[in-house]
């Protein structure tokens, strides 16, 4: 992979080289699908936003301003709106169970407990409001810095840790109620952030 | 504050939001962690957390779905013309402006060009004994053999 900086992969996009195109793809591709995937808890949903975003990283490259924000916080950010705008839409039809369409089904039967465990991790990062499920996912997955994510969020430093704790809090009460931990079990609340 | 200045108090709000990675904790007070006994159960209970998130993994893309966005980025086939000419273009080059692989196709000719006509030209300055064994061998004429008998 090239190991130039992004803004200069974009001088070279814009100039027309395909090169250019490729070599973001492969930098940036996984992680937007990763974070997409993960949002969504579909894969082909997941993909449709990938494409969406890079449609306009295309569109955005002759016009990319150096001295801006990061590419890397404006691409997370793009890739989060589609997301929640994918959400927001999906809340008036109905949800498909997020543990059957979060993960594709093992290959193998020595994978089988580890698909399993995915597939419960997916489905309580779904049972999260969006956007404590979306600053877990930038902090966590990402791992992004707390004030990229809030640049991304378009909120404090200060809420992003909030919404982290009750991520955190919520995910902890679901998915290690069984574990010899001290905390009392509750359920995950239906707040939306 | 120094990282090391935090209190308990602090440490507990860090962990629960951002789990016991001190790598994902902000940059200023992620040296903190350190020398804590008294949180050694809440650590324990985060990086229990830690790792089951990381038990979700994601699959790498694949190469049909790169090729799509690839295919969608506009102005692509402006830089390769027009129907067949493009499609063939984009087949024989899909990296980057055709003038590249045209000008290494052009180099490549007047090279073999230069070659061909200076060995030409070297076949003719040749002395007649030499002309005649490469004939002979051209031709794979005889005559020499049976010299070699005398």
């Amino acid at each position: 992979m090239s190991e130039e900086s992004d803004e200069t992969l974009l001088k070279r996009l814009a100039a027309g080289e395909e090169r250019a195109a490729r070599f973001l793809l492969a930098r940036y591709l996984p992680r937007v699908l990763a974070l997409a995937q993960r949002m969504l808890g579909s894969r082909s949903e997941a993909e449709d936003v990938a494409q969406e975003v890079f449609l306009r990283i295309w569109k955005q490259a002759a016009r990319w301003q150096p001295g801006g924000a990061r590419f890397s916080t404006w691409v997370h950010r793009v890739t989060s709106n589609l997301c929640i705008d994918r959400l927001r839409v999906r809340k008036s039809a109905p949800l498909e169970d997020a543990a059957l369409i979060a993960d594709p089904a093992p290959g193998a039967e020595s994978r089988v407990a580890e698909a399993e465990q995915s597939a419960r991790v997916a489905a309580a990062l779904q049972s999260l409001p969006e956007r404590q499920r979306l600053a877990l996912i930038l902090v966590h997955y990402q791992e992004l810095g707390n004030r990229e994510t809030a640049e991304i969020m378009d909120c404090t430093v200060e809420a992003v840790e909030a919404l982290l704790t009750r991520a955190r809090k919520g995910l902890k009460d679901l998915l290690l109620k069984d574990a010899a931990f001290d905390a009392p079990v509750k359920a995950v609340s239906g707040e939306r952030q | 504050m120094s990282a090391a200045g935090l209190d308990e108090q602090r440490l507990s709000e860090l962990l629960a939001a951002y789990g016991a990675d001190a790598a994902r904790w902000p940059e200023e007070e992620a040296g903190a962690l350190a020398g804590h006994p008294d949180l050694k159960s809440k650590i324990a209970k985060e990086r229990a957390l830690d790792e089951m998130l990381n038990a979700f993994k994601v699959e790498a893309p694949d190469a049909a779905l790169s090729a799509r966005i690839l295919a969608a980025r506009p102005g692509r086939e402006m830089r390769h013309g027009t129907g067949v000419w493009r499609a063939l273009m984009s087949a024989l080059w899909p990296e980057g402006p055709v003038w590249v692989p045209m000008g290494t196709c052009a180099a490549a000719l007047l090279f073999g060009l230069y070659i061909g006509a200076s060995g030409a030209l070297t076949a003719m300055s040749s002395d007649p004994q030499t002309e005649t064994a490469l004939l002979s061998l051209a031709m794979a004429d005889s005559v020499l053999e049976e010299n070699w008998d005398e």
